[in-house]
Order: C-alpha cells, then sequence, then structure tokens
C-alpha cells in the first residue's frame, strides 16, 4: 500500500477566497510533482506549530492549477469544526503543511458513455475536479456528463457553476427547496433511474447518510458506481487505522478497511453501512 | 568532533536512541516515502496477536486538546502474516527491528513471543501489557504485579532475543510495575503506553468515540509521562525507553535527562510523517553544542537540589 509518489512539504497559501455561508477556497503552491494528483486523491493539509488542529486534516483536491510558473492545488472546504476554523483564519502568503497526494482516485477507464455525477454538501469538490478532468483529459467513449448538485440549503450550494459549465446538464436540489429541485440529490438521482444503464458510471460524494441512501437505492441495481468517503483521521497513510470503514466481499465476508489507502474510493456495493 | 549517538538496550545496540512507538508507525513500508527508515535507532511495528484481529467499530480517533484519543482496538495482520508479508520490507534496512506483542490470555503472549523471539529479522520483543486480561474480568495485564510478572517470566522463557516490557500509566504506582517486570527477566522498560480518556459530543449526549472510552496520546500526556519516566528509571537498573507526546528532539532530549535510555516517537508521526529525522538530527546538535562526547552521558542527568 507505498505510494512512493507522495510528499510532505511546507506550502504557501496564494489564494483564499471566501464563497458565503462558511465556504472558502484555499490554494496552496506545491512541486510539480503534484501535477500527477488524480480526482478522488486527497491530501493531510497541517496548519504548523499550533496547538488547535493538533492533527492535520483530510481535504480532496478540487482543482489542479499552475500558478506563476509553480503548481498549485485548490481545496474547497465548509467550516464544520475547530480545523477548518483555524484553517479559514489563514491569510494569503502563510504557509500550511501538505501530505499527499494520497488515496486512490476515480477509476477513468471503464469506456462507458455517460457520466454520472452525485454531489451532496461538499462532495462537489472531488466530482468537480472530476468533471474537469474528463473534459480536459478522458478521450475516448464518453460522450456526456451529467451532475446531480444538492445541498441542504441554496447558501449552500457552491461549485454549480463550474459543474454547469462542465457538465451538459446540471441537476440542482436543495432540501428546504430554497433553489432547484426540494429533496435530496439522491431523491433527484432517484427520479432519473431508469434513464441509465450498463452504458453508465455514477460517480457520488457526499454526507454519510446520503451515502448511506444512495447505497440502498442502489442495492438491486447493477449500475457501475463508484462513492469518495470520508473519515476521521489521523495519518492519511494507512498507519493509524483510524478511519476503518466495514466492507463486504462478492463471497459475503467481511473486513474493515481504511479510507486512506485503501479508499477513499471505493465501489458502492463493497461498504457494509452499520 | 561528532557526538556518540548509539544506545544500548538489553544488549542490542542501537545507532541512535529514537524509535518509533507502535501503533504509529504501521509496519514501516507505510512511512517510507517519508522517512530514510535505516536511520532510525530501531522500528517498533504495529502490536502483534497470535492470530489477525479485526479491531473496534468506527469511530476510532477523536482529537482531543495537544492530543488524540484512540480506540482502534489492536487491529492487526496476526504474527504469521507479519512474517511473511512485513517483515521481508523490514530486513531491507540496517536498523532494528522490534515486534510489538500482545495476546488476549498469558498463553497467547506465549504463542506469539515464541514466533517474534526467534525469527530472523525480528531483534527484539515489546510485550504490550496494557491490553485486557480476557480471563480475569478485562483488568489490564499491567495493571497488577504478579501478572505483569508471570507474562514476563514466560514470554522471556521463549524467546532468544531481548524482551522490552511496555507499561501502562493506568495504575497508582508504575515503579511497583516495573520492578516486578525487571524482577521476572525484563531487560528493559518503555513507558508510557497511552492514558485512558473520554471525550463527550455535547450536541448528541454521545462518547466520540464507539468504545466510550480511548488512550490518550499527544503532547497533552508528555508531563505525565516526564515524571513516570524519572520516577521508574530511579526504581530499576535496566534501561528505560521513554514515550508520551514526544513532538520535537527538545521533548526528546528532556526524556533523556529525567532517565530514558532511549525514546519511542509516536503521535508526532501522524503530525509530521518525516518529524523522526529532525529529532535524530536536533538530538546530535544539541549534543554538539553543549560539548558532550556521548548522547549515554545525559542520561539520568536531571539537576535536583
Amino acid at each position: 500500500m507505498r505510494n512512493d509518489a507522495s510528499l510532505y512539504i511546507s506550502g504557501t497559501v496564494y489564494a483564499h477566497r471566501a464563497l458565503g455561508g462558511g465556504h472558502y477556497v484555499i490554494g496552496i503552491t506545491v512541486p510539480s510533482a503534484f501535477r500527477d494528483v488524480r480526482p478522488g486523491q486527497f491530501v493531510m493539509v497541517g496548519m504548523g506549530n499550533r496547538q488547535v488542529p493538533f492533527l492535520p486534516r483530510p481535504f480532496s483536491v478540487y482543482h489542479v492549477d499552475g500558478h506563476a510558473g509553480e503548481t498549485g492545488i485548490e481545496i474547497l472546504y465548509k467550516i464544520a469544526g475547530k480545523g477548518t476554523r483555524a484553517m479559514s483564519e489563514i491569510r494569503v502568503g502563510e504557509s500550511l503543511s501538505v501530505l499527499g497526494p494520497l488515496g486512490t482516485g476515480f477509476d477513468c477507464t471503464h469506456k462507458k458513455e455517460k457520466i454520472i455525477l452525485v454531489a451532496g454538501g461538499m462532495g462537489i469538490a472531488p466530482l468537480g475536479f472530476l468533471a474537469e478532468w474528463y473534459s480536459r483529459y478522458v478521450t475516448g467513449s464518453w460522450t456526456s456528463i451529467m451532475a446531480y448538485v444538492g445541498a441542504a440549503t441554496s447558501g449552500d450550494l457552491v461549485g454549480c457553476e463550474r459543474t454547469e459549465k462542465l457538465c451538459s446538464e446540471t441537476h440542482v436540489c436543495t432540501d428546504d427547496g430554497s433553489r432547484g429541485l426540494r429533496g435530496t440529490v439522491v431523491d433527484a438521482f432517484r427520479r432519473d433511474l431508469s434513464l441509465f444503464g450498463e452504458e453508465s458510471a455514477v460517480y457520488a460524494c457526499g454526507p454519510s447518510a446520503m451515502m448511506k441512501e444512495l447505497s440502498k437505492l442502489l442495492k438491486e441495481s447493477s449500475l457501475w458506481c463508484q462513492v469518495s468517503l470520508e473519515e476521521r483521521m489521523a495519518c492519511g497513510v494507512g498507519a493509524c487505522l483510524g478511519c476503518a470503514i466495514k466492507t463486504i466481499g462478492s463471497d459475503g465476508s467481511t473486513a474493515y478497511k481504511r479510507v486512506c489507502t485503501d479508499g477513499p474510493v471505493f465501489n458502492v456495493r463493497d461498504i457494509l453501512w452499520e | 568532533m561528532k557526538p556518540d549517538m548509539t544506545v544500548e538496550i538489553g544488549g542490542l545496540m542501537l545507532k541512535n536512541p529514537v524509535m518509533t512507538a507502535s501503533g504509529t508507525f504501521g509496519y514501516g513500508e507505510e512511512f517510507a516515502p517519508y522517512v530514510e527508515i535505516e536511520r532510525l535507532g530501531a522500528v517498533v511495528v504495529k502490536g502483534l496477536s497470535p492470530q489477525p484481529k479485526e479491531g473496534n467499530p468506527p469511530p476510532r480517533i477523536m482529537e482531543t486538546t495537544a492530543g488524540m484519543l484512540n480506540a482502534v482496538g489492536l487491529e492487526n495482520v496476526g504474527i504469521r502474516a507479519f512474517v511473511d508479508t512485513k517483515l521481508p520490507f523490514l530486513k531491507g534496512f540496517d536498523t532494528v527491528v522490534v515486534a510489538n506483542i500482545f495476546g488476549d490470555t498469558v498463553d497467547e503472549y506465549v504463542e506469539v513471543a515464541s514466533i517474534a523471539g526467534t525469527t530472523e529479522g525480528i531483534h527484539a520483543i515489546e510485550v504490550n501489557i496494557s491490553c485486557p486480561n480476557v480471563k480475569r474480568g478485562g483488568l489490564a495485564f499491567g495493571a497488577d504485579p504478579a501478572i505483569a510478572a508471570e507474562v514476563t517470566r514466560r514470554v522471556k522463557a521463549v524467546s532468544e532475543r531481548p524482551v522490552i516490557v511496555k507499561l501502562t500509566p493506568n495504575v497508582t504506582d508504575i515503579t511497583v510495575i516495573a520492578r516486578a517486570c525487571e524482577d521476572a527477566g525484563a531487560d528493559a522498560v518503555s513507558l508510557i503506553n497511552t492514558l485512558l480518556g473520554l471525550s463527550v459530543d455535547i450536541e448528541t449526549r454521545r462518547p466520540h468515540i464507539r468504545n466510550i472510552t480511548g488512550g490518550l496520546s499527544g503532547p497533552a500526556v508528555k508531563p505525565v509521562a516526564l515524571r513516570m519516566v524519572w520516577e521508574t528509571a530511579r526504581a530499576v537498573s535496566i534501561p528505560v525507553i521513554g514515550l508520551g507526546g514526544i513532538m520535537t528532539a527538545e521533548d526528546a532530549i528532556a526524556f533523556l535527562i529525567a532517565g530514558a535510555s532511549a525514546v519511542q516517537v509516536g503521535t508526532a508521526n501522524f503530525v509530521n510523517p518525516g518529524v523522526t529525522m529532525e529529532i535524530i538530527d536536533g538530538i546530535e546538535d544539541y549534543l554538539k553544542r553543549h560539548d558532550i562526547a556521548s548522547v549515554r552521558h545525559l542520561v539520568g542527568k536531571l539537576v535536583v537540589d
């Protein structure tokens, strides 16, 4: 499970934009080796010698950028606790530690025609990157990208402009109906489920309640579907065993796997939700 | 002049006093991209049991003030799979490999020690006696001097390698346990394992960790660890390996001064995967700056009036 291409570096913050509603995009300069980061991979970001937060935090990569002759990675995040609150106070020019790229990325080698993205809340971060990746780098069989983007309320809908640009259709929904369809992103996806079959590849990311709902929905279907999961983790490299998730094999046997190195991308049917 | 960084633990020569702490460095390979493994004094691998262990249901960890709680539940591949699939990687490096071992019963300790203590490429055993004794209602082996001594004696009898006993701080007087292990033949003791703790989510009124309680590690425990190392080093004549919240070379040096012959770096590996390299360099710089010829001259040199 070694990732020899992974680095631990100190990067300078070159951009930090507030998007409203406690959402931010932070850009960090990184060595050119980070250009190989794939959608679905993540980085552990540490805030130097601060006591709070003590541990680095995992963030999926939202965008890879050339910045003033250097490589930059961008992270989309929402303030959710002490770590992200401290991160929101970081100013341009300050340094952060970055460990990565880490984990498995999404599989883009399947030759399916319809690409379907199902993003709940911050799940838009890896899936926005994936939409960009398909349009830029994946050549061949795919003909369309459809996005389902949902959030609790309109103020939490971020990154839709990007998917609207990159995807042939973007279906927006909010739990409270303040924008787009009323309901969860899984409700919206469920409504269109009969449109998708053998030729479709579904990628999903979002809060665990949403992922559970999606797993239930796809239990009886044979749709190709990968999900990217989130768990508390300390190391990001497979050592602390903090980010365990229960998985089930085709023979029915169960085992804990590590979200950090065995994932964070899994086949939706391999996850055993408890 | 380049100071002598070597230390000796139970007849084993370490190229420097910096070891990794069990459970924070995987089986070594996880850190290979960030650490020059052959520069480490020793690698202590994730705790090994006779059979593979699945570990506890999640959530398993939670950040706390200046530290973290964990209840991973000793998930591991088992001693046999370790020897077959993980040890070959570590054999490729010129460093000391320490197999941390545990069991649910004394017989299980003996079973795993009889393999770990006789396998080529494993240079020492570290016995985790902080786990619950299943036959004795779950009280930790390391909480009772007689049981701690029994485990030590039985492991020592089947091991051809030095035996380090890793002590739990969740006791009234750690020196009593340390002396019992020394009398039973331990070649060294390491301390401290994690302190038992609890973290509460006040919105849901649930514990943050599924197991309810977990082991506290990180800088929050360092003063407790230093005090226990100091007490133990004065109570036994075998080497003491100090650990608990070491984040920097300065922290490691404080442990040496308090009486530790070597140190282990644990939770800090999660914050900075290359931290052990910085700690080794920092200790060497300190020795040069203070014109100390050997790191051994620092051990136990706490000045008290």
